[in-house]
C-alpha cells in the first residue's frame, strides 16, 4: 500500500516503536522502501560536541544509537536506509519526506503533557499538521 | 580549486547568509553592550570590537559562517587591567593578544587542543556562565524591587517571545520594549548611561597612547597572555561545533591566525579583545547562515545598526541588559554535564568541579583551565601507574617466570619494584615483558635493580618479551652490561 515510508528515529523507544510499525508495514508489500531519518537539534550540538573528545568517537556515538534499529531493519530484511540531518526536528522531517517522495510518515509519540506542548512543541504534531502525506502517530502505552 | 572554493565560501549561500547576517547583528546588540558593562568600559568599545572581529574574521577566518565579536570570557578577564591603567592599555593588550595568537596559530595550536580534556572545557562552559552570572549580581540584587521586575520581565519576554515569532532575536525585542516602557512610565531603573565607572570618552582610532616599554609590557602581557589562550579555546571550540552543525570541516589553524588579526585590527580600532562566540555562532547557522557572507553582513549591519542606535544606548534599563545576561548564562552552562555527573568517572567529575571552583575562586578563565589540566594529567598517570606482576613456578621449583603487566615508567615503579620477593632460590628467573612497556630511565633503573638482586642470590636472569622501543630504550640506558643480562625475544 506504501512505496515509501519516512520513519522519524531519535533513539528513543518512541521511536522504536515507531519503527517497528514501519517495518511492519513494509512487509506487507515487497518492494517498500523505508527510511529511517534521525535529525539532531542544533541546541544540542553544543553539548554533543562538548561531551566528545573528536567528530570521529562523535560520530560513533550517534551511530551507535542507531544500532537496535538497523538491526530491527535488517532482521526484517527489508530495504532501508538510515539518514542523520542537522536542524529542526519538525521541518527536517517533513522536508525529507517531500524530497524522497514520500507516502507515509511514521513518527512517535513523546506523550508530553499540555505545558510542555507549549513550552517543548510537540514534533509528532507539527509533522501531522503540515505534511503532504499520510501521517502516523505512534504512541507509546507505558 | 581554491579560487572556487573560496568563491563558494563567499558567495554558495547568498539569500540565506544576508539574512542570518542581519539577525546575528540584532541579537549581537544587547551582548556587546553587557560584555562592555562586564569589563568597566564604554558600550562603545564593545560595539565597535563586535564590528571589527565581525567583519576581519570574515575574511581571514578558518570557519565560515562563525561569528565573532566582544564576549564575556575575555571581558572577565580584562575587568582588573581597565580598573587599574584604563583604556588606552586594554587597546594595547588587545593588540598584544592578536599577535600572540596570530603567533600560536603559525606554530599549529590547533594540534594541542586534543591535549585539553573534555572535562576541562566543560568545566570552562559552566565557569564562564557562573562568572558572567556573578557579574550581574551587582547590577540587580538590592537596588530596588522595580529592578527585580524589570530584571523578570526582561527575562519572560526572552522566553516567550519566540513562541510568536523566531524572526526577529527575542533578547533585542525585550531590550526595546523594556526601554521604551521604562521611559514611558519613569521606572526608577538605572540606566547604562548611569554606571559612573563607564568612561564616555569615544574610543580612539590610533596607536594605544601608551609608553613603549618594558613597564607597559609587564602590565599587558600577563593578561594578553590570558585573553589569547581563553580566546583560541572558545574559538576552536565553537568552531568545532559549527564543525558538527553543517557537517563541514574546517581549518582551526587558520582561525587561530585569524583570531589573531582580528584582534591586532580591533585593538587598533578602539575595541576590546573578542574571540567566537558560541551562541551567536548557533544563532547565524540556525538562521541559515552557512558562508563567510553571513559573518561579514553582521559586522556591517551592526555597525549601521550603531550609527542608528547610539544614542539609544545610554538609555537602556541596566536590569533590561541584567536579563539578556543572565539568558547569556542559561545558554552557556552545559546542562548536560549535571545529569552526567554521577555516570561518568569520578575523576572527570573531579576535574571538572574543580576547574569551575578555580575559576570562580581566581575569577581567571586561564588558571581554571590550567589547573583542570594538571589535575587530569596526575589522574591520567595515577590510573595508568598500575601494573602487576604475576609469578609462576615450575614444578621443580628451578624455574620462576614474572609476567609483568602494565606501563612501566617512573610513577609504577615503585608498585613494580615491590611485587618481587628474592628469598625464593631458583636458577633461571625470567621476566615476560610482553605485557608492558619500558617507557623511561626509572624504569630501566628499576629492572636494572631487579636483576642484580636476583644476580646476587646466585639466579641468572632472562628479561624476554621486550617490544622494539623498550628493548631500545633499556639498551641505551642500562648500566649493568657486567652482568651479561640475556635478553631474548619471544
Amino acid at each position: 500500500m506504501y512505496k515509501k515510508i519516512v520513519v522519524a528515529i531519535d533513539g528513543s523507544d518512541h521511536s522504536f516503536l515507531a519503527a517497528e510499525h514501519a517495518i511492519q508495514l513494509a512487509k506487507l508489500q515487497p518492494g517498500t522502501h523505508v527510511e529511517g531519518i534521525q535529525v539532531l537539534d542544533y541546541e544540542k550540538t553544543k553539548a554533543d560536541v562538548l561531551h566528545s573528545t573528536d567528530p570521529i568517537q562523535l560520530q560513533s556515538k550517534r551511530d551507535e544509537k542507531l544500532q537496535r534499529f538497523r538491526d530491527a531493519f535488517e532482521a526484517a530484511s527489508i530495504q532501508y536506509k538510515l539518514i542523520m540531518k542537522h536542524g529542526e526536528p519538525a521541518p527536517m522531517i517533513l522536508e525529507h519526506a517531500r524530497d524522497t517522495r514520500a507516502d507515509l510518515i511514521i513518527i512517535g509519540s513523546r506523550g508530553l503533557n499540555p505545558l510542555q506542548e507549549i513550552v517543548l512543541g510537540s514534533v509528532s504534531s507539527r509533522v501531522a499538521k503540515r505534511a503532504k502525506c499520510s501521517v502516523m502517530i505512534v504512541k507509546y502505552l507505558s | 580549486m581554491a579560487t572556487a572554493k573560496l568563491n563558494k565560501q563567499w558567495f554558495g549561500n547568498i539569500r540565506g547568509d544576508i539574512l542570518s547576517g542581519i539577525v546575528v547583528a540584532l541579537a549581537l546588540i544587547p551582548e556587546a553592550i553587557a560584555f562592555s558593562i562586564i569589563a568597566g568600559v564604554d558600550p562603545m568599545v564593545g560595539l565597535y570590537a563586535s564590528f571589527s572581529m565581525a567583519v576581519v574574521i570574515a575574511i581571514v577566518g578558518g570557519r565560515p559562517a562563525m561569528i565573532s565579536a566582544a564576549t564575556g570570557a575575555m571581558a572577565l578577564l580584562m575587568v582588573t587591567l581597565v580598573k587599574d591603567h584604563g583604556l588606552q592599555y586594554l587597546f594595547a593588550t588587545t593588540i598584544l593578544t592578536g599577535v600572540l595568537q596570530l603567533l600560536f596559530g603559525i606554530l599549529g595550536i590547533a594540534r594541542f587542543m586534543k591535549f585539553i580534556p573534555r572535562s576541562v572545557m566543560i568545566g570552562f562552559v559552566n565557569a564562564l556562565a557562573i562568572l558572567i552570572f556573578m557579574a550581574q549580581v551587582p547590577h540587580f540584587i538590592g537596588i530596588n524591587i522595580s529592578t527585580y521586575i524589570v530584571v523578570g520581565l526582561t527575562l519572560a519576554i526572552i522566553y516567550l517571545f519566540p513562541l510568536i515569532t523566531k524572526a526577529v532575536p527575542a533578547p533585542l525585542v525585550a531590550i526595546l520594549a523594556v526601554t521604551i516602557m521604562s521611559m514611558f512610565l519613569h521606572i526608577d531603573v538605572r540606566t547604562v548611561g548611569d554606571l559612573g565607572e563607564i568612561q564616555q570618552a569615544l574610543p580612539s582610532f590610533l596607536i594605544p597612547n601608551i609608553p613603549l616599554n618594558l613597564e607597559t609590557l609587564q602590565i599587558i602581557f600577563p593578561t594578553a597572555l590570558a585573553l589569547s589562550i581563553v580566546g583560541l579555546l572558545e574559538s576552536l571550540l565553537t568552531a568545532s561545533i559549527v564543525d558538527d552543525m553543517t557537517d563541514t570541516g574546517s581549518n582551526k589553524n587558520k582561525e587561530a591566525r585569524g583570531q589573531g588579526i582580528a584582534n591586532i585590527l580591533t585593538g587598533f580600532f578602539g575595541g576590546m579583545a573578542g574571540c567566537a562566540m558560541i551562541g551567536q555562532s548557533v544563532i547565524n547557522v540556525k538562521s541559515g547562515g552557512r558562508g563567510r557572507l553571513s559573518t561579514l553582513v553582521a559586522g556591517i549591519f551592526l555597525m549601521f545598526l550603531i550609527l542608528v542606535l547610539g544614542d539609544w544606548v545610554v538609555k537602556i534599563p541596566m536590569p533590561a541588559l541584567v536579563g539578556v545576561m543572565i539568558m547569556v548564562c542559561i545558554g552557556t552552562f552545559d546542562w548536560s554535564s549535571l545529569r552526567s555527573l554521577t555516570r561518568v568517572p569520578l575523576s572527570d567529575s573531579i576535574v571538572m568541579v574543580v576547574t569551575v571552583i578555580a575559576v570562580v575562586a581566581t575569577h581567571n578563565l586561564s588558571i581554571g583551565v590550567f589547573i583542570g589540566i594538571l589535575l587530569s594529567a596526575i589522574f591520567f598517570v595515577a590510573k595508568i601507574s598500575k601494573v602487576k606482576v604475576e609469578k609462576r613456578t615450575d614444578t621443580t621449583a628451578e624455574h620462576i617466570r614474572y609476567t609483568i603487566t602494565g606501563q612501566l615508567f617512573f610513577a609504577s615503579v615503585t608498585e613494580f619494584m615491590n611485587s618481587f620477593f628474592y628469598e625464593d632460590m631458583a636458577k633461571q628467573v625470567t621476566l615476560n615483558f610482553t605485557n608492558t612497556h619500558v617507557w623511561d630511565d626509572s624504569a630501566v633503573a628499576a629492572i636494572d635493580k631487579i636483576v642484580l638482586k636476583f644476580k646476587e642470590k646466585g639466579s641468572s636472569v632472562t628479561l624476554e618479551g621486550l617490544n622494539k622501543d623498550s628493548q631500545a630504550l633499556l639498551h641505551k640506558l642500562t648500566t649493568n652490561d657486567s652482568t651479561h643480562v640475556n635478553v631474548s625475544n619471544h
